[in-house]
């Protein structure tokens, strides 16, 4: 139960942060960033405080119930394949990851899996079953975590926890901005500006293209389980980027956390009219094609996006590939509008056949 | 016939009508509410065959919203029934038909066969093969508990054999869980929420065949229930064969329960508050009376729930066990809290 809660949360991770364009990044949902004199005041998914001070500087007598955290961190343990990825977009992930919660096998990027076999980074256990011993062997200045059952434990082993994720904002642009919670801890600031630049501009540069086109095709974002239903809802960054890419987010009605279950009957309305699936299923699972996704959801075969449309599903990469927003992005759009923004490169999805 | 007797009877004639048209009240509900707005002279055109098969509206009424119903419908007073033999064979009214394992057999089946699907070569599992395996699952803990009970006499410790098989069989799907690709999980945890969603014609004539025959059964057997209530020693003094009976009593709940899993997954608290909801209702615990009023009660309630379940926060959909204990556990709570009655 623990590890599909594991895999749902690390797509809600995906999708942290708020939503609101107007607002300024520091008072974004409970995630928090603000400079103080004597360092950077930060506040994490479920509102506990942290005071970033640099090394070298001394920590203030009152924190005010801050966590005081000696920046840049220099050994971390992230559970999230988002938080590990933006060590990566960082250029750090080889001098501060210390430990992960998947296998070596279970990663695509070529970088943790050599740090893996050079035992720089340390496979901690199933985020579920999680080897403390080995953890506080580890020596971690610092745990980024989905789960916060785990606090009161490291909080025992004297080992600060920051809570990654939350359910209070998933929006495009926070899932963006997301970059500027992490970047002080080590930092970063100026690369996760450059980063969250990066992905502005890549709005921008559709939206640009957006009066060029003229078809929408319908699109819907989900999957069919054992006979149940999970969706992206119409507030996820992905669905707010298919509205964007030039694609219309059949699923419009739908609100809520990331893979959220709906009924069969809405699902199958919307089925019948979408041009375009994206379904959660990487090839991993053992469907690379329309057929095996028939035979394995019968009731999926009469939806149009089987019969006449197009399925896609994620490669593994796409899941560790949050520092390359944009690329996929572009990629999406590309899906969508082959004529508007070209070809696709097929190197986060893979079409069914 | 007594006076006691005449007035129950006429109370039976007048409640068992009014559950009915509950019952024909939930029908409609859930064929009318649904997330696809659809008006009801298009639903009743629908019915009378003067829509065609194709049209958007007819499959969702054919082929989503009327298996479901009449699948949470028959599942749901199988659940009922079954809760009211275990409950009778217990003399306990704190069990319900997952009590002696049969859901966790069937979880753990279940697991075997879609998170080992890819290590065996297989690259999707079929909703029928899942079917299958609970199926399997929940008859392969029949089996057991039922060869125990033929050699055992204490209920008490035949209940301990039980729980312990459950306990068993969830330590073998979490080890199952711990080696499985995460994606599959996913499809894994969702079956063992339970639901009525996606029920196809054919498993339901399954279900109605199958589950009917045993309910059939059940009933025939009422006046044997009735008298094992009053003790073993008393229904020995009736003719009953009491070992015989035993594992007959366990066979038909614990296949009705295995039959009802199988499709829709673990679905709580049905079995369990139902039979009581019964006995507060007509009250009675004269069996004869119980198994229909279960079927109909069962049946009712589950529906409801259901209903709750894909509508209260439509289009999102919430797990039909979450609606049922809300439902259930109050119910539970307050029985034992006041201690009305006794089995």
């Amino acid at each position: 139960m623990k590890r599909i809660a594991a895999f749902l949360i690390s797509v809600l991770v995906f999708s942290c942060w708020g939503c609101n364009f107007e607002k300024s990044f520091q008072s974004i949902g409970p995630f928090t960033v603000q400079k103080q004199p004597n360092g950077t005041l930060v506040s994490d998914g479920i509102s506990r405080k942290f005071l970033l001070v640099p090394r070298g500087q001394k920590a203030p007598a009152d924190t005010g119930g801050a966590t005081v955290v000696y920046t840049p961190v220099k050994r971390v343990i992230a559970y999230s394949t988002c938080d590990v990825s933006f060590l990566v977009g960082f250029g750090i992930l080889r001098e501060v990851l210390v430990g992960v919660t998947k296998e070596k096998d279970e990663w695509t990027t070529d970088l943790i899996r050599q740090a893996m076999d050079e035992g720089k980074i340390i496979y901690l256990g199933e985020s579920s079953q999680i080897n403390f011993e080995l953890l506080k062997s580890v020596k971690p200045d610092i745990v980024f975590t989905w789960n916060a059952d785990i606090i009161p434990v490291l909080e025992d082993l004297q080992i600060p926890t920051v809570i990654t994720s939350t359910e209070l904002a998933k929006g495009l642009e926070a899932q963006a901005k997301y970059v500027e919670f992490i970047a002080p801890f080590f930092h970063k600031e100026k690369e996760g500006r450059v980063f969250v630049d990066k992905f502005l501009n890549a709005i921008d540069q559709i939206k640009a293209k957006s009066p060029a086109i003229k078809d929408r095709p319908s699109v819907i974002w989900g999957d069919v389980y054992n006979k149940r239903v999970l969706v992206e809802p119409n507030n996820a960054w992905v669905s707010q980027l298919v509205n964007l890419s030039g694609g219309k987010y059949e699923l419009d009605d739908v609100q809520g956390a990331s893979c959220l279950e709906i009924t069969i009957e809405r699902f199958f309305l919307a089925g019948k009219k979408a041009d375009i699936m994206f379904t959660y299923r990487s090839p991993k699972t053992g469907i690379n094609s329309k057929r095996q996704l028939a035979i394995e959801n019968p009731m999926m075969a009469s939806i149009r996006p089987m019969l006449s449309g197009e399925i896609y599903t994620p490669r593994e990469t796409f899941y560790e590939s949050y520092h390359r927003l944009d690329e996929v992005m572009f990629e999406i759009a590309s899906i969508l509008q082959p004529t508007v923004f070209g070809p696709p490169r097929y190197e986060f999805f893979q079409r069914l056949q | 016939m007594n006076e006691d007797t005449m007035v129950e009877n006429r109370r039976y004639l007048y409640l068992f009508p009014i559950v009915a048209l509950l019952l024909a009240a939930s029908v409609i509900l859930n064929l009318i509410i649904g997330t696809a707005h659809i008006r009801l002279s298009e639903i009743l055109a629908i019915l009378l065959g003067r829509v065609p098969s194709e049209v958007v509206e007819s499959f969702i009424i054919f082929k989503i919203r009327m298996p479901r119903l009449v699948a949470s419908l028959i599942g749901g007073g199988f659940l009922a029934v079954s809760g009211l033999l275990m409950q009778v064979y217990f003399r306990n009214p704190i069990v319900g038909p997952y009590i002696l394992g049969i859901s966790s057999g069937a979880t753990l089946a279940v697991g075997i066969a879609t998170l080992s699907s890819l290590s065996l070569g297989f690259a999707g599992i079929s909703p029928y093969m899942t079917v299958l395996a609970a199926f399997i699952g929940a008859c392969s803990v029949m089996a057991i508990v039922i060869f125990v009970a033929s050699r055992m006499k204490s209920v008490i410790a035949l209940l301990l054999i039980g729980i312990m098989m459950g306990y068993v069989a969830s330590a073998l799907t979490d080890i199952l869980v711990a080696f499985a690709n995460k994606e599959k999980i996913k499809h894994f945890v969702l079956w063992g929420m339970g639901s009525f969603s996606g029920f196809s014609w054919e498993e339901i004539l399954i279900l109605f065949f199958a589950g009917g025959a045993i309910v059939v059964g059940t009933y025939l057997m009422s006046k044997h229930l009735n008298a094992f209530l009053l003790g073993e020693e008393y229904a020995q003094s009736m003719g009953v064969n009491i070992r015989l009976f035993r594992v007959l009593l366990i066979f038909l709940s614990c296949a009705l329960a295995a039959l009802v899993t199988a499709s829709a997954g673990p679905v709580g608290f049905i079995g369990l508050a139902v039979p009581h909801m019964a006995r507060i209702l007509f009250k009675t615990q004269n069996n004869r009376i119980l198994i229909p009023a279960c079927l109909l009660l069962g049946g009712f309630v589950t529906n409801i729930c259901d209903l709750v379940a894909r509508t209260a926060f439509s289009p999102a959909e919430l797990p039909l066990s979450s609606i049922t204990a809300i439902f259930g556990a109050p119910i539970v709570i307050g029985l034992i809290a006041k201690r009305r009655y006794s089995l």
